[in-house]
């Protein structure tokens, strides 16, 4: 298995849900619009103050980790897992 | 900020106010037509990391998986799966070990605020079952379910329902164990592995003892097994039958302990998260991503220890009066050594100078592989003593706010910034509480 740390801000397309819950349905990366199949799973973490949500999200065979900054609403593409 | 806290600090009591006691034994219950003294469910989240990381990266599932400290650094395993598992692989062995003996495995970073969220998740389940969880790492819990588990039926329809909650809702195999008492109840559930299920009923915990090795109780080692070896105690049947004069003699008051628990008696209490006893240390150990001869780099390594422990011990309320440094050379021969202050600190730099001099002054020469420092003799809520320490402690508590606010490492001693990668904190390795 790959990884590559990424840590670049990207643009997301996500969507709530009826739960609340936010989904990610794609993101812009290397020119590229992916669309996200499945979100593997998600969970919580804070930097200081601020609350970050990840999101584990399957696009063909790599696995591509997103952190939501609730402060800023900013998404940063954090690596990606190649099968 | 803990100098004038006067309420609850990070969810704990002061002491000298009113906190709840421990859960009571209470009555016990009646089940399988027998008396329980208690009904405890154990829960062992098996290969938890890797489990996780098998949620997010669904392709992990069924492989070898090593889950080690970091890519970065020189680490230990922090989890394998049962694949690696037949090789020899095994957790807190040193990852390049593990990658020999398991040329195949897949090698993944630890991603701890991944498997924080995963076992609050299975807390909260938990507690669809009973108050009383006691969180006893970061991949087991007990629940004391003995005046609750009447609403799904048995104590095994109790804890069948949390293991399929567990497994099925949030994907992670466990496996559980249920007996009178917390001892017995972890030791069923190691009984079967992954994804059993095991009852000790009250009236078979004699028979269950009578050949069990001593060394499949938690507490005791190879090395307490051997000495109990030596006293002809092997299994538990023959530890339980010990003249506990001969115990004593031999253990001192340690003896009345492994004497009940040769005979599967566990007294103690679950503590719910509300109960927490107050810690008796703090500390942190650092495994380097090389062996490292550079003086000054280790000085500073464990400088940046020593703020982490000081920075925890007043996150938590607390200062100490006793240090311990401990270092491990290549070989793994490991130095340590304690003393104890005429003062309590809480402050990095005053941890720092009680601690350095304890360690070898041959460092540099020999190479170092670890580094580790902890502070004991713990007080809650103190307070400084004059007015240089106040200053000092408000300088302290502000610095603490803005790290707390803006996150860990946002303030930092100057002398720490330079030749600290970021590897570094990945292989930190600290006691994990629910927080």
């Amino acid at each position: 298995m790959d990884v590559v740390d990424l840590g670049d801000s990207v643009r997301v397309g996500a969507i709530f849900e009826e739960s609340g819950r936010l989904k990610p349905v794609w993101f812009a990366y290397d020119g590229r619009r992916l669309a996200v199949e499945r979100v593997t799973y998600s969970w919580r973490d804070r930097d200081g103050d601020v609350k970050i949500l990840h999101y584990a999200v399957k696009v063909g065979g790599t696995v591509y980790e997103l952190a939501l900054d609730t402060s800023t609403l900013s998404w940063r593409l954090e690596r990606s897992y190649v099968e | 900020m803990w100098a004038s806290t006067t309420g609850l600090a990070h969810g704990r009591p002061l002491l000298g106010g009113e906190r709840p006691g421990p859960v009571g034994l209470g009555p016990g219950a009646e089940a399988y037509g027998e008396r329980w003294e208690r009904v405890v469910i154990f829960l062992d989240m098996n290969a938890f990391f890797v489990n996780v990381e098998a949620r997010a990266k669904p392709w992990l599932r069924g492989k070898p998986v090593l889950v080690v400290g970091s890519r970065k650094a020189r680490s230990v395993v922090a989890a394998c799966s049962y694949e690696t598992r037949k090789f020899g692989v095994k957790s807190g062995m040193p990852s390049e070990e593990a990658r020999r003996l398991c040329r195949d495995a897949i090698v993944v970073p630890a991603d701890i605020p991944k498997y924080t969220h995963a076992i609050r998740e299975v807390v909260a389940r938990a507690h669809n079952y009973t108050p009383v969880v006691e969180i006893t790492s970061i991949d087991e819990l007990a629940l004391d379910a003995t005046t609750t588990f009447r609403r799904w039926g048995t104590p095994r329809d109790c804890a069948a329902a949390f293991a399929r909650e567990v497994r099925e809702d949030l994907g992670l195999p466990c496996s559980l164990g249920v007996a009178p008492n917390k001892m017995m109840a972890k030791v069923a559930a190691g009984l079967e592995k992954p994804n059993g299920l095991t009852v000790l009923r009250p009236s078979q915990l004699e028979p269950f003892l009578e050949e069990l090795p001593a060394t499949e109780l938690p507490g005791i080692g190879d090395k307490l097994g051997e000495h109990l070896r030596r006293l002809g105690a092997s299994t538990c049947g023959q530890l339980g039958r010990l003249p506990l004069s001969r115990l004593k003699a031999r253990f001192g008051i340690v003896g009345d302990v492994l004497q009940d628990m040769g005979r599967g008696i566990d007294r103690r209490p679950l503590m719910a998260h509300y109960d927490y006893e107050e810690a008796k240390s703090v500390g942190n150990t650092i495994t380097l991503n090389r062996d490292t001869y550079d003086a000054a780099e280790l000085r500073r390594t464990f400088l940046w220890l020593c703020e982490r422990v000081a920075r925890r011990l007043r996150g938590e309320g607390y200062c100490g009066r006793c240090v311990y440094a401990v270092a491990r050379y290549p070989d793994f021969y490991t130095v340590g050594r304690s003393h104890r202050l005429s003062h309590y600190v809480d402050e990095g730099m005053d941890v720092f100078r009680a601690a350095w001099p304890l360690l070898p002054k041959d460092l540099g020469e020999r190479g170092v592989r670890m580094l580790g420092v902890s502070v004991s003799m713990l007080l809650y809520h103190c307070k400084p003593g004059n007015l240089f320490e106040i200053r000092r402690d408000r300088f302290t508590a502000t610095l603490d706010e803005l790290n707390r606010r803006y996150g860990r490492g946002a303030l930092e001693r100057a002398e720490l910034l330079p030749g600290l990668p970021g590897g570094l904190y990945e292989t930190v390795k600290a006691g994990w509480h629910p927080g």
